[in-house]
């Protein structure tokens, strides 16, 4: 009974495999533009917004081709990379092979990233990654590109730079244990001393961890150790920043220094619940992002995105339309062909606008345009603003 | 649209089926055959992938003669384009290291297999090894992502390409891929096909039926345990080096609990302990995964309103459940006949039907005997004593059974029977005094050394190995079989002469207990009577001096009962074997034991020949109510 | 090892150690009475959560209303587990291992289908609107209203569930069926009612030690699961078969990652990361060592086999 069930499966995935293209109208010519993210797990929200940033922007481009008669057509192919790098191979390969796809939008982390790239390199496969920013995967001539984000070596400078212009004698850093926190870490060390800086007490989190109370108590003694000078620096994903605040917010020092925090740590559901707003506020609670600039592109994304969505973006959803008009433009200046797609993209990239911030890329592939937007919570907690802006590449910071 | 590249989805399947039949094919014969709970296959796969993470950046420069960079940190970057130009330009530097890969990884793996086994199988239940395992991966790698300079702990290993990367042709590099997974794998199976054909084969699945028997049976399990965890772990590492290649990337994320649960998968859906299930279990699961994710893709396509990605794990674990439920064995169940030795008894068979037609070989009703006087003491217990907690089970019981004897031993339910043949045959341990066999002491020896100096047992309730048949029944308790060392296994011509006398000495036990006709069946499937034959059988193919009985014809009827004894005395006079048998049917007991002692409440209440104790006031008291 | 750092860890195990003790008794009463490991109890506590999130986002904010929509779903997984799934198989008399494989797959499918869950509404990491208040105050020994009711409460249901197993009929008959279960069917004992009961209590004070957990954290479909391993080893110390073991088997272990693993990175900086290999490192030490955990030594009261 079952190997007529699974043999029923397979016929009918056969079957899907030979009747789609059949479907398809002969005089279009489709482009296939390969999406591969986490779909599931603890990364699954990230994912699945993305791929409607991505949706977006393959919608409005098909639109403008219909009413330019163009016949060429794209279409987006999506595989979860189950949140592994192992997973993130597969998903391009099954991607690559199941659709003759050249161009692949994501993956997420640095470490899918890094997963995927024996696979592209070989196949002449393209990557344009929305917003992994380990320093791992500044990989110069290889087929992997990281268009909008920049990596953490400038966002750890603004960091850095804003604990020492805050006052902070001493830092505490909590990051997550992978490739973007160590990352972090490493950076902001770095550039905190060498601008004067004095220590860095660093404590790591497990990936995955949804309690903290641990860590929340070596943070608090470490802040008392070094006394009043000292600031806090959260490099977190969102779900733990949850569980972290959640038991910070008792305690009588951690809610009595100045907080620094990475962009994740800003999602819609920090906000929601009064006692982490408040919390967030009373610590002066400071970000960098680099969406805090705006374009002319801005509030057309936003816009365009509530109508076909009906409702708001997630942060860094504007990335992944980005990273997917990106890719659409290139391949239609240069072909449906990946090595073609990887020789003319940092010319399409450069001269692209962006939803927060024009891209131009580096030897590495990597975005070397690093404007963020510092902001701030409310101090009623109700929302960030925007007190001033950072410019990496002159490592300046211009307040409001 | 779909456009399916049919060549490249073949070869990309066809390589994941190879690595998985690798890691199926060593589960099968850890969990399968041997009955190991081996819930640690994602330490071993790590195991080899972490080895790959540490030759590709340590060991490959050196072998090409280039400068090793650090793999990790700021020169990244330049170790890895290194890295890839070393395999692009050095093929033989590339397969030097990948020989050397596959060498370390198997040595590190084969030794934590081996040794975790040993250590937690001598002292602890078998199912403590799964927990062991389970955990010890997770652990291992909780402190693979600490220790940083290992292998990059939180970027990992990128860039390791796969041996024929130096091709440069991507299709045809992925063909060769393939070609030497697929033949890695054939090699494995074929490895294990031998295994589970030889006499160790046979031993690991006695092993796994009943372990109180086969070390009643003179086999060292604990070694023979440890050495199949050795060989399941060897290959699991070869796995984990082609896993990672496969990818190109080592790192921490990659080997975690889920990636054992596929593997199990893998041998429940195929079939547990045939090797045949493994791999179609291995295939199974190679392709639903990418059949899975290609229906996803034509679904999200058709815009599926819900998020297919999830649907595909609650698909595939209903589809386990079903499995476990209604197919229990897998598609593949096992076979019953895998020892070589049955090719043989069919062919031996074959021949004599074709030569003379038997004649009814039934041995013929022999007559009791009696023992001479004066034969020497085989074995002496002297102040033989048992406690259990605050409980005294034999009270300092001395007792001789002289060579050749067939010596009752009687007593109500409770008296210490059991517990004194335990104690003999080193089940369980001695509180106080000696066991003397052959004017040995062998007080306190364990199981199988008892076993090894003459003596075997049997037990109450038939102790076979019912899933196994009855011909490997009796070729398990012949000591010192050349096939059953590990590394003799697989080389048939070194036993294939001893398995093919042995077999002819088991068929000539089986005539003449009248089962030689049924040698093919599976021991549970015989009737009461044939088992309890098959069990002195079994216990002659162990050539004992002394066979400690446990109620032989318990739950047997009368005619067969006597026909039981009738086997026993004959051996005594053909075999030369002595026999200590408890037993409650007095009336036939009583016809062929030559001295009897009777157990009352953990004492020696009387000792006589049949007649003296049969007329004996106190024994009529406990024994009869008189 | 500063005194604040010291008090703070203190009541960090507590806390934590309570909600560790509320999930372990009911991995150490299925192992007891079911002869199962059962790895998908980690679900039942996220689907308790999840019930606890959904409830409280509904309006109501009172905590035992909360905690009794955790208990009622919670227990109805475990239930419906097993009826559908563990009472066939056993009635088919598997392997133990296939039994473990088994909870695998009810994990897995019930933690997919929070998922679905959780993504069809939106529903990742919020956190059950229980604001967050200080109760007492005395230096740097801070209680919070979540500590008031994380800690009674499973200290509360702890000594019902002893209370049950000692003095009610229904006790003395899960004893029975986890001292010998064929004599528990000789004897009369209505082995299938005792069982569902069981699974019933399991399953609730899984779902309430989730409604907990959610409050204390964040619910998320993988918060189960996360914590699993740690629930393990508190039973594993208990020997899998002592009540009392098992609750301090769950201090031990709450202990160790707190207030020991604090004490190791504040004086040797062993890095937090490390955090998660401790309740393995216990479990390996205990199944190596002393495979009866405390069980032997609280050989009393609350014991399942005597």
């Amino acid at each position: 009974m079952f190997r007529k069930m699974l043999l029923l499966g397979l016929v009918l995935t056969l079957a899907a495999a030979l009747v789609m293209p059949a479907l398809a109208q002969d005089d279009m010519e489709t482009y296939m533009l390969g999406v591969a993210l986490p779909f599931t797990g603890s990364f699954g929200t990230f994912g699945q917004d993305f791929e409607r940033g991505i949706d977006l922007a393959v919608a409005q481009m098909n639109a403008e081709l219909a009413a330019a008669g163009s016949a060429i057509r794209f279409e987006t192919v999506s595989a979860d990379t189950e949140q592994t790098p192992e997973g993130a191979s597969r998903a391009v390969q099954t991607i690559v092979q199941t659709t003759g796809a050249q161009v692949i939008v994501g993956p997420l982390t640095t470490a899918e990233v890094l997963g995927a790239k024996q696979f592209v390199d070989e196949n002449g496969i393209v990557i344009v990654a929305m917003a992994s920013s380990g320093p791992a995967a500044s990989i110069p001539g290889d087929n992997i590109f990281r268009v909008i984000y920049p990596p953490d070596t400038f966002s750890s400078k603004a960091f850095a730079t804003i604990a020492l212009e805050r006052g902070h004698a001493n830092m505490v850093l909590l990051h997550v244990d992978d490739a973007f926190g160590n990352g972090m870490k490493e950076q902001f060390i770095t550039n905190y001393q060498a601008q004067g800086g004095g220590e860095v007490a660093t404590f790591a989190y497990a990936p995955q961890s949804t309690e903290l109370s641990t860590e929340a108590a070596a943070v608090s003694a470490a802040l008392a150790g070094f006394g009043d000078s000292a600031g806090f620096f959260c490099v977190c994903f969102p779900g733990a920043a949850e569980a972290f605040v959640q038991v910070a917010q008792i305690d009588p020092i951690l809610t009595s220094v100045q907080w620094l925090g990475n962009e994740a740590m800003t999602s819609d559901e920090m906000l929601e619940d009064p006692g982490h707003a408040m919390t967030l506020a009373n610590a002066d609670f400071v970000t960098v992002s680099q969406s805090a600039d705006t374009t002319p592109l801005t509030p057309i994304f936003e816009h365009d995105f509530v109508a076909m969505f009906d409702k708001d973006p997630g942060i860094f959803t504007n990335y992944a339309f980005d990273a997917a008009n990106i890719a659409m433009l290139t391949m239609l200046a240069a072909g449906n062909d990946g090595a073609a797609v990887k020789s003319m993209l940092p010319f399409i990239a450069n001269h692209y606008i962006g939803t927060a911030v024009q891209a131009f890329l580096d030897e590495n592939g990597d975005q070397a345009i690093a404007s963020y937007g510092i902001r701030q919570v409310l101090e009623d907690g109700s929302g960030f603003e925007v007190i001033g802006t950072y410019d990496g590449n002159n490592d300046t910071i211009t307040y409001k | 649209m779909i456009h399916l590249d049919i060549g490249a989805t073949v070869i990309a399947v066809m390589t994941l089926f190879g690595i998985y039949s690798l890691m199926s094919i060593s589960l099968n014969l850890e969990y399968g055959v041997a009955g190991l709970p081996n819930f640690g296959q994602a330490l071993f796969i790590s195991i080899g992938a972490y080895t790959a993470g540490l030759t590709y950046t340590r060991l490959l420069p050196l072998l090409a003669g280039a400068e090793a960079i650090h793999p990790c940190g700021p020169t990244m970057g330049q170790a890895l384009q290194l890295r890839s130009e070393i395999m692009a330009a050095q093929p033989v530097a590339g397969f030097f290291n990948l020989g050397a890969t596959f060498l370390l990884a198997a040595l590190i793996a084969g030794a934590v297999g081996f040794g975790v086994s040993y250590v937690t199988l001598r002292l602890k239940e078998e199912w403590f090894l799964a927990l062991v395992l389970l955990v010890g991966g997770e652990t291992v790698r909780i402190l693979v992502r600490g220790a940083d300079d290992l292998i990059c702990s939180h970027n990992g290993i990128s860039s390791i390409a796969q041996p024929f990367y130096f091709i440069g042709e991507p299709r045809s590099s992925a063909l060769l891929f393939m070609l030497l997974t697929l033949a890695l794998a054939l090699l494995a199976y074929l490895y294990s096909q031998r295994l589970l054909h030889s006499p160790y084969g046979r031993m690991l699945k006695g092993l796994r039926e009943n372990e109180a028997v086969t070390r009643g049976l003179g086999k060292g399990i604990s070694l023979a345990r440890a050495q199949i965890m050795l060989i399941g772990s060897v290959i699991a590492a070869i796995a984990g080096v082609l896993f990672a290649l496969n990818t190109g990337f080592v790192n921490t994320n990659d080997y975690v609990v889920t990636l054992t649960l596929d593997v199990w998968v893998m041998v429940v859906l195929g079939g547990i302990g045939n090797n045949r299930g493994a791999v179609l279990g291995a295939a199974m699961i190679a392709i639903l995964d990418r059949a899975t994710q290609v229906a996803a893709i034509a679904l999200n396509m058709g815009g599926s309103p819900i998020e297919f990605n999830y649907v595909r794990y609650i698909v595939y674990g209903i589809i386990l459940l079903l499995m476990l439920r209604y197919r229990p064995q897998g598609l593949l169940p096992e076979s019953r006949l895998t020892t070589r030795a049955h090719e043989m008894v069919k062919r031996l068979l074959a021949q004599a039907a074709d030569a003379v037609p038997a004649a009814t070989a039934r041995a013929k009703p022999m007559q009791p005997t009696k023992l001479e006087a004066g034969a020497a003491p085989l074995l002496k217990l002297t102040h033989l004593r048992k406690d259990f907690g605050g409980l005294r089970a034999l009270h300092d019981v001395s007792l001789t059974v002289p060579e050749g004897a067939i010596i009752g031993l009687i007593g109500p339910n409770g008296s210490g029977k059991s517990t004194l043949i335990n104690l003999v045959a080193g089940a369980e341990t001695i509180t106080g005094g000696q066991v003397h066999f052959n004017g040995e002491d062998i007080s306190g020896l364990s199981a199988d050394a008892v076993f090894h100096k003459g003596i075997l047992r049997g037990y109450q309730e038939p102790a076979l190995y019912f899933k196994m048949t009855v011909l490997d029944n009796l070729l398990l308790p012949i000591p010192n079989q050349i096939g059953e060392k590990p590394w003799r296994a697989p080389l048939r011509r070194s036993w294939e002469a001893q398995e093919s006398a042995n077999a002819e000495a088991a068929m000539e036990a089986l005539r003449q207990v009248q089962l030689l006709p049924h040698y093919d069946t599976l021991a549970s499937d015989l009737s009461g009577g044939q088992m309890k034959l098959l069990e002195i059988a079994r216990a002659m193919m162990g050539a004992p001096k002394l066979l400690l009985l446990d109620e032989p014809t318990a739950g047997v009827a009368p005619a067969l009962a006597y026909e039981i004894f009738q086997h026993i005395a004959r051996l005594r006079a053909e075999a030369g074997v002595t026999f200590l048998i408890v037993e409650h049917r007095l009336e036939i007991l009583f016809d062929f034991v030559d001295y009897v002692y009777a157990l009352h409440l953990g004492k020696l209440l009387a000792a006589g020949d049949a007649a003296a104790i049969a007329a004996d006031a106190t024994v009529r008291e406990v024994y009869f109510g008189d | 090892m500063p005194p604040a750092l010291l008090t703070t860890s203190l009541v960090n195990t507590l806390q934590i150690g309570s909600l560790y003790a509320l999930m372990a008794l009911g991995i150490t009463l299925t192992f007891s009475v079911m002869k199962l490991p059962n790895f998908a109890h980690a679900e039942f506590v996220s689907a308790g959560a999840y019930a606890a999130l959904i409830i409280s986002l509904a309006g109501v904010l009172n905590p035992l209303l909360i905690m009794a929509a955790a208990f009622v779903i919670g227990a109805l997984a475990a239930l419906l587990s097993h009826l559908l799934v563990f009472k066939p198989l056993e009635q088919r008399q598997v392997s133990f291992y296939t039994l473990i494989l088994a909870s695998f797959a009810i994990g897995l499918i019930l933690r997919y289908l929070l998922f679905l869950l959780a993504d069809s509404f939106n529903l990742f990491d919020l956190r059950i609107a229980i604001p967050l208040r200080i109760l007492f105050r005395q230096d740097s020994l801070i209680l919070s209203n979540l500590f008031a009711w994380a800690v009674p409460t499973s200290l509360l249901l702890v000594f019902l569930l002893t209370l049950l197993l000692n003095r009610s009929p229904l006790g003395r008959e899960m004893r029975a069926l986890a001292n010998n279960p064929s004599l528990a069917r000789v004897i009369g004992i209505p082995v299938e009612r005792v069982k569902n009961a069981t699974w019933l209590i399991v399953g609730g004070l899984a779902g309430v030690a989730g409604a907990l957990w959610g409050m204390q954290t964040a619910v998320n479909p993988l918060m189960g699961w996360a914590a699993i391993i740690s629930v393990f080893a508190a039973a594993i110390l208990g020997g899998l078969s002592s009540f009392s073991g098992t609750i301090l088997g769950a201090y031990v272990v709450a202990f160790s990652e707190n207030t020991i693993m604090l004490f190791l990175n504040y004086s040797f900086s062993l890095d937090l990361a490390y955090k998660p290999a401790i309740p393995f490192i216990i479990i390996i030490a205990v199944l190596l060592i002393r495979p009866q955990g405390f069980s032997a030594l609280l050989r009393r009261g609350g014991d399942l086999k005597r």
